[in-house]
């Protein structure tokens, strides 16, 4: 059946697509050539600015996760949370939850960056999370 | 601005490539080549104007591209490179575009995004063909046989393309790897890229 000239630009621009999606991405710029490129340039300004941005958005929502947890092993109360954890654990968490009942805004900042604190309240989560499978 | 559920996995991955300017530098070199085609096809025009998306569609699909990506609000699929990713979300987009320019009732009929839908949408191809229109088809189609002719490489390129066969079918039938392939279509764009012709269809 003889094809429409639209027919038949149509798949011609389909074809440039298909073949532009699998072009071999090391062809596509020889010796960083993309610096010559303002509409490129003026992209990859913006990706670095919004990999800046999108980075503190999700550090703070990670550190109002951490003080929601940290607030819910505040309220079920050391005691109780005794019962989760081995000797040495328990040693271990003594000291921050009364750090953490002098919290100031200081500290706050600090808790960000504590990574042993960080890896106890994942561990206490997963720990009060599924109590069944223990 | 807020961060999706894939922020930590799409992060991840960005991290892991070595040379990732240059990776950014391909996919939005590859987003603006599959959005200057899609915007070739005339019937899609009205969907992607400055005026109705509020600023150049080629800075607006790609910005839309990367921030899902950069906030994890869209999923970097294992199966895809940075590229392809920013490319099979510029092709969503600008689908969901013309989604939103059609009646209610195809509205309805919402549309799975598969790889050869990617590049074979044939919803483009214009249902109401005027006279204008047709005459600048026919042009175009002169244009680029008056360009390849005594060309007997492009020739047969051409002829599969108007057999509208797909890229692995044309590779095979010339007896071409895809790189030699891509050559191939080098030569046929830069023999019709200064053309009025094509100029006036961008």
């Amino acid at each position: 059946m003889q094809k429409s000239n639209s027919e038949i630009l149509n798949h011609f621009y389909s074809l440039l697509i298909e073949m532009n999606f699998y072009r071999s991405e090391e062809d596509i710029f020889l010796e960083k050539k993309y610096q010559d490129d303002p509409f490129i340039m003026k992209h990859l300004r913006q990706i670095k600015l919004k990999t800046a941005k999108y980075r503190v958005v999700q550090n703070k929502h990670n550190y109002s996760n951490i003080l929601t947890e940290f607030k819910r092993l505040s309220d079920i109360g050391f005691d109780e949370i005794k019962k989760f954890l081995n000797p040495q654990e328990q040693m271990r968490i003594q000291p921050l939850f009364r750090k953490f009942e002098e919290l100031t805004e200081k500290d706050k900042t600090s808790i960000e960056e504590d990574q042993e604190l960080l890896q106890l309240i994942v561990a206490l989560k997963d720990k009060l999370d599924k109590p069944e499978d223990e | 601005m807020e961060t999706g559920k894939y922020f930590e996995s799409n992060h991840k991955k960005l991290e892991s490539i070595s040379d990732i300017e240059n990776q950014w530098a391909v996919a939005i070199f590859k987003c603006r080549e599959h959005i200057r085609h899609r915007l070739k096809k005339k019937t899609l025009y009205g969907a992607h104007t400055e005026e109705r998306l509020g600023m150049d569609p080629f800075d607006y699909y790609l910005d839309y591209a990367y921030s899902a990506i950069l906030s994890g609000n869209w999923e970097w699929k294992n199966k895809y490179s940075l590229s392809e990713q920013m490319v099979v979300i510029v092709e969503s987009t600008l689908s969901t575009e013309v989604e939103k320019t059609k009646t209610t009732k195809a509205k309805e009929n919402k549309t799975v995004l598969v790889d050869d839908k990617l590049f074979y949408n044939m919803e483009d191809r214009p249902t109401e063909v005027d006279m204008t229109r047709e005459i600048l088809y026919a042009k175009q189609i002169s244009v680029i046989e008056d360009a390849i002719k005594e060309d007997s490489e492009l020739e047969f390129f051409w002829d599969c393309i108007k057999e509208s066969m797909k890229r692995v079918e044309i590779a095979e039938l010339m007896e071409k790897t895809p790189k030699q392939l891509d050559k191939v279509r080098e030569r046929l764009i830069n023999k019709i890229k200064n053309s009025p012709f094509f100029e006036l269809d961008q």
